[in-house]
């Protein structure tokens, strides 16, 4: 059983840099043939309304890396003081090295940094926290983690239902060790035969790029897409999130020692405002606790999306007063976790756009 | 070493040992470098670990790559 409880970390702050080119769903009912029905629908159901899409040379390393710089200017804090690199993605900028080393050169490391990626989608923010966490458990005092992705370029424009799902995002979080921290608590999880659920079938070593795997076919809806692009069951994945996640935050609750009442807000992964909101529902989660609505503003940020929420809706909220956060994520893998950190005096910057001041 | 079973990545420092013939009850002095650049160290107490040595994969079935084609072709239309 994967629970696990750390003493000793707190998270000192976090940014978010978002892809440069706003994209607005209002603007693609020609995807629909145009048909208003269909379209009002799943605007309304899905809540599909902006999200933000890297430039083609834009690629989720360069988001991190201005998270990461912003973030560190604004802590007012040196390089030298970050003993570790975690980079959460699964749009690299090389099959090897990591993007951790990317940021490693680009930013001036000095040799004795550690540097890690971890290949995880939705759930990679609470993964990457607890590795992070684990880290500093071993006697190091600081890491810097990185999540984000650049799914938009994974998708085949022409397939509607994944399509206008993704937004790309980088985002980057300071961790320290700290005396005085409160113990938080970690449960992760994962289904390996959920694999066929959400996956890119072919390109990589197993069923490798030719001219086939490129090839574009249409489903019965009229959906394109083809081996190298992301794929996505969306009956599968949703009984998964409906399934499994609020059983997640009844045991992260229990094993925490927290109740409904007792956890300030909750930062769950932001797949679209449907399934959030069941979720919620499901687990009778008050709203106003629990902002569901982030995939409006940004789409579906994968590793990202947790720092989003936190950044976009609740960074004043910890600035001066503890607050007590469950953060989950869920998605690839399949793979899910949530944890339960305390929130104190956390600098959380409003996201920005690359290449933004 | 290295003539007999070359560069083998991580394999290589595990490969050490059978070959060495160091008892598994001794603390081992584990180091490896390469991409990244990226090295590292470690001092490992082995004692009652189990060593199995080296084998040879045997051959599993694994689809062709038409095979995978084909699958993945129905997958996407729900077939």
């Amino acid at each position: 059983m994967a629970k696990s409880i750390i003493k000793n970390i707190k998270i000192k702050g976090m940014s978010v840099v978002l892809g440069e080119n706003e994209i607005k769903f209002e603007n693609e009912p020609a995807f629909y043939n145009n048909d208003k029905t269909q379209f009002a629908k799943l605007q309304k159901m899905i809540g599909f309304d902006a999200r933000y899409c890297a430039n083609e040379n834009t690629t989720a390393a360069d988001l991190c890396e201005q998270a990461a710089k912003i973030l560190i200017k604004n802590l007012n804090i040196e390089i030298s003081s970050i003993d570790a690199i975690i980079f959460v993605t699964q749009t690299p900028d090389y099959y090897m090295p990591g993007n951790a080393h990317v940021i490693h050169r680009n930013l001036g490391f000095s040799k004795d940094t550690i540097a890690i990626d971890l290949d995880f989608g939705c759930s990679g923010f609470v993964y990457g926290l607890f590795v992070a966490s684990s880290i500093i458990n071993s006697g190091l005092r600081r890491v810097l983690l990185l999540a984000g992705d650049t799914y938009s370029k994974l998708v085949n424009p022409k397939d509607r239902t994944e399509a206008p799902l993704f937004g790309d995002a980088g985002s980057a979080t300071i961790i320290d060790y700290d005396e005085t921290a409160q113990e938080s608590y970690f449960i992760l999880k994962s289904d390996g035969s959920g694999i066929n659920h959400i996956l890119q079938p072919a390109g990589a070593y197993r069923n490798p790029s030719t001219e086939e795997t490129r090839r574009d076919v249409a489903d019965e809806d009229g959906n394109i897409r083809n081996q190298e692009n992301l794929y996505m069951n969306g009956f599968e994945i949703f009984n998964f999130t409906l399934t499994e996640q609020p059983k997640l935050l009844d045991e992260i609750l229990e094993f925490s020692g927290n109740t409904k009442d007792s956890i300030d807000y909750f930062a769950l992964h932001q797949a679209n405002v449907y399934i959030v909101e069941t979720i919620l529902k499901k687990a009778k989660i008050p709203f106003e606790k629990a902002p569901s609505k982030i995939f409006t503003k940004y789409g579906n940020q994968n590793s990202a999306s947790i720092p989003s929420v936190i950044c976009s809706e609740l960074r004043d909220k910890f600035a001066n007063d503890k607050k007590k956060v469950l953060m989950q994520g869920f998605g690839i893998g399949l793979s899910w976790g949530a944890c339960v950190m305390d929130f104190e005096k956390t600098i959380c910057l409003e996201p920005k756009i690359y290449g933004c001041n | 070493m290295k003539s007999k079973f070359k560069h083998a990545e991580i394999k290589g420092v595990i490969t050490v040992m059978p070959e060495s013939r160091i008892s598994v009850s001794e603390e081992i002095l584990l180091s490896a470098f390469g991409v990244g650049l990226s090295w590292g160290s470690a001092i490992v107490n082995f004692k009652n670990a189990e060593n199995l040595g080296i084998r040879f994969m045997k051959n599993k079935s694994v689809p062709s790559r038409e095979e995978m084609t084909k699958h993945w072709i129905n997958y996407f239309k729900g077939e």
